[in-house]
């Protein structure tokens, strides 16, 4: 039997690592991300973010400095799927600590089919890595939604270690913002106006949505203004000018604004001015817009896609129809007072429920359980 | 239905479909397009292009090629000649000029729609090759990364288990021929000697198999993971609570901070590793290990003939027979200040010649070749910082 006088233990917080590939403020994984930490902070965490880039201003661990972290036993691991990321999956599967896996989801690369192949071969990459960590043993997965735990299941998932938790979202600080003053002015004017929010990507349904605006104009005889907000990459060119074509083509020239990734306060403005929201995504994990136009007070009509319809709820707008049946739910949803109170007021109560700050931390932790609670070393 | 209730979503979605059927139903099939496809909306994008004297169009897109831009993007942008602007500088023939260009454009039209949509066709074609390029790229670095992961295991500490040699399953292998947990612990044990305390800790296990010597650690309350590379084995370690990292055990080590590392052990894996990558090893070991840090390479004495002709010579995935000397030499060079050399695994006694009670030369003789055939069978590399 050996012996030694047993030192004073050291005790120090224990770590928690947010591995995301980039973290952007405003982008819908970056969001995620930070909000984590900083819930983990709260509980006691010391908390890192770890990222290949990252955005000004962002405290961050480079991920090639990352390997001491994550090869203490305590740290607990939090690594954001979305992409393909070879050191970010390296770094994940050396981690000593325990680890959970953040699932986004990956938008299929057919999308992208003929537009770039940079985002072909990205989401190729990205679903192949999903495949790999949902077969990796011992992780907790925190899935965005119904659907894609589902996903996640059905491609080998132990579903006792799968847990919902909708993606941290940016609605509170939206709703505290002050509006832009000149969008307000220059958007309060213009009639009936439905509003999108999304990147001007091949999966976000633009083009439905132009042909509903056409036929809002065709069926209603009262032109419908179409406000599409969203990022755009260079390498989209091919299809942002497919959508100039098809704007020409339901002779929307004069009705159709894509007006870019905006600031908050002009993000305010934007669902401030609008009369409704309406998304025809094609593919979604999650639909963050959707809950920010709950918190604001738009309404939603939206056509039926799996996680949509999920972030919406059973009393949400989500129709499985045609275009002219969606046009219809657009000119009812704005003409209509008494429907647009109540599903704003059932919009309003789902977030309170489920998305607000303190029911989305309380998921997340829960979801965590004894991972969520940090060990004094 | 007051304001407070949520809609019947099912029934109104049912009365909206009806007054969408009763609408379409009066106004007819109208004036707006069918729906259009993703395919569709590709194939009718239609960038102006073509220089700027004679069909209007992309000047950007023209320079671009120009300068040797030559991207299928602005081949794309350059497919169509697409419309035109017609004018003219001439103030008396402009008029004329600017008629001239538009008869001239309405006969040459049929000839460039055409030629449009060959370029069309031929920038598609482009993309799909392209595209089928990048998948194969995309194939290939998979491929070499899997190849450059096969041969890092290769090379590697652990790289001696099953799955990185077909056929040969090591691990099976082990559990015949290493002897039980319980043995390999107890002889284990004799290094503990060298990490007292907590405070010792952290210790990094290279190739750490069963993980007999992580739960001696464990047990003596010193903070300590293993690295190894058999993956069921790690699952296995990681049931039982111990903590593990999967991979190449020199790869991982890199990834520690240096002088972060109470100790670093690795027993009976050193054998295992091609020459270039011990010398590695012992150098890492030195960077990783903080002032008062101790390495031990635990391997088998290759100087005794019975291990020699039984562990050394069963194992298949051993490569270098290791002297102690050699050993000895290499952390010294590695920069260790201290180094010795630590002899285990006595041969029992039933094994080894019988040395009479005298001092005579029948017992000079049986001394020496035990000290020959029977020496202790392992021995320790012991180098501290």
């Amino acid at each position: 039997m050996l012996w030694w006088r047993a030192p004073r233990p050291r005790v120090r917080r224990a770590a928690a690592a947010i591995l995301v590939p980039s973290l952007f403020e405003g982008d819908a994984t970056g969001n995620d991300a930070i909000a984590m930490a900083r819930i983990l902070r709260e509980r006691g965490f010391d908390a890192r973010l770890v990222a290949e880039n990252a955005g000004p201003g962002l405290d961050v661990v480079p991920a090639g400095e990352a390997g001491p972290l994550l090869a203490e036993p305590s740290t607990l691991v939090v690594y954001h799927q979305s992409t393909w990321w070879d050191r970010g999956l390296h770094l994940l599967r050396a981690a000593a600590g325990p680890r959970v896996v953040r699932d986004h989801n990956v938008t299929p690369a057919r999308f992208f089919a003929g537009i770039h192949p940079d985002f072909v071969r990205a989401a190729e990459g990205g679903a192949e890595q999903r495949a790999l960590l949902a077969r990796e043993p011992g992780v907790l997965f925190l899935a965005a939604s119904a659907a894609n735990a589902g996903e996640l299941a059905g491609m080998g998932a132990d579903r006792a270690r799968l847990r919902v938790v909708p993606p941290f979202h940016r609605a509170e600080e939206l709703a505290a913002a002050a509006p832009d003053e000149a969008a307000l002015r220059r958007w309060s004017h213009g009639g009936p106006t439905a509003l999108f929010v999304g990147r001007i990507a091949p999966h976000k349904g633009h083009l439905r949505l132009l042909r509903i605006a056409a036929l809002h104009a065709e069926m209603f005889g009262e032109p419908l203004r179409l406000r599409l907000v969203g990022s755009f990459d260079p390498r989209w060119s091919r299809w942002r000018a497919a959508i100039d074509r098809a704007i020409d083509r339901f002779g929307l020239r004069d009705r159709v604004e894509i007006v870019g990734p905006l600031s908050e306060a002009e993000l305010k403005a934007a669902y401030l001015t609008a009369h409704v929201m309406l998304c025809c995504s094609e593919h979604e994990g999650f639909c963050v817009p959707l809950v920010e136009a709950a918190r604001l007070g738009l309404p939603v009509v939206a056509s039926r896609q799996q996680a949509v319809a999920e972030t919406l709820g059973a009393q949400g707008l989500a129709i499985e129809g045609d275009d002219d049946t969606l046009a219809t739910a657009v000119h009812r949803v704005i003409a209509d007072a008494d429907l647009r109170e109540r599903l704003v007021g059932t919009q309003r109560e789902r977030y309170a429920r489920l998305f607000a700050p303190a029911a989305m931390e309380r998921g997340f932790l829960e979801a965590l359980g004894p991972l969520g609670r940090p060990a004094l070393s | 239905m007051t304001t407070d209730e949520p809609p019947d979503v099912e029934v109104l979605v049912a009365e909206l479909r009806a007054e969408a059927q009763r609408l379409r139903e009066s106004i007819g099939p109208g004036r707006v397009p069918g729906p259009m496809s993703r395919e569709e909306a590709l194939a009718g994008v239609a960038t102006v292009a073509m220089a700027p004297d004679g069909f209007g169009g992309n000047e950007e897109a023209a320079n671009s090629l120009a300068a040797g831009g030559l991207g299928l993007d602005n081949l794309g942008a350059l497919a169509d000649p697409g419309d035109v602007a017609f004018h003219s500088h001439r103030a008396r023939t402009g008029r004329f000029v600017v008629e001239s260009k538009k008869v001239l454009r309405r006969l040459l039209t049929p000839i460039l729609d055409r030629q449009a949509a060959f370029n069309r066709a031929a920038v598609d074609a482009l993309a799909s090759l392209d595209l089928k390029a990048g998948k194969r790229d995309t194939l290939l670095l998979r491929r070499i990364e899997d190849l450059e992961h096969r041969l890092a295991e290769a090379v590697g500490i652990t790289a001696a288990t099953a799955h990185t040699s077909a056929g040969f399953d090591a691990r099976a292998f082990g559990e015949r021929f290493r002897g039980s947990r319980e043995q390999v612990k107890l002889a284990q044990t004799a290094y503990m000697e060298h990490f007292v305390g907590p405070s010792s800790g952290p210790i990094a296990d290279l190739g750490c198999g069963r993980g007999e010597f992580l739960e001696l650690l464990r047990e003596a309350g010193i903070e300590a993971w293993g690295i190894e590379s058999d993956s069921a084995m790690v699952e296995e370690l990681r049931s039982r609570g111990l903590v593990v990292r999967e991979g190449d055990a020199v790869a991982l080590l890199h990834d520690c901070a240096d002088e972060s590392l109470g100790g670093i052990v690795a027993f009976q894996v050193v054998e295992h590793l091609p020459f270039p990558r011990l010398v590695e090893l012992l150098r890492l070991a030195r960077r990783k290990l903080r002032v008062g840090g101790v390495l031990v390479l635990e391997t088998v004495n290759v100087q005794s003939v019975y291990p020699w002709t039984r562990a050394w010579s069963m194992d298949p995935s051993h490569r270098h027979p290791l002297h102690p000397q050699t050993l000895h030499f290499l952390a010294e060079q590695a920069g260790f200040p201290s180094v010795d050399i630590v002899f285990s695994g006595p041969v029992d006694d039933a094994t080894r010649l019988e040395e009479g009670p005298d001092e005579d030369r029948a017992t000079r003789n049986a001394r020496r070749l035990n000290e020959l055939l029977f020496a202790p069978q392992d021995y320790a590399l012991v180098a501290r910082t």
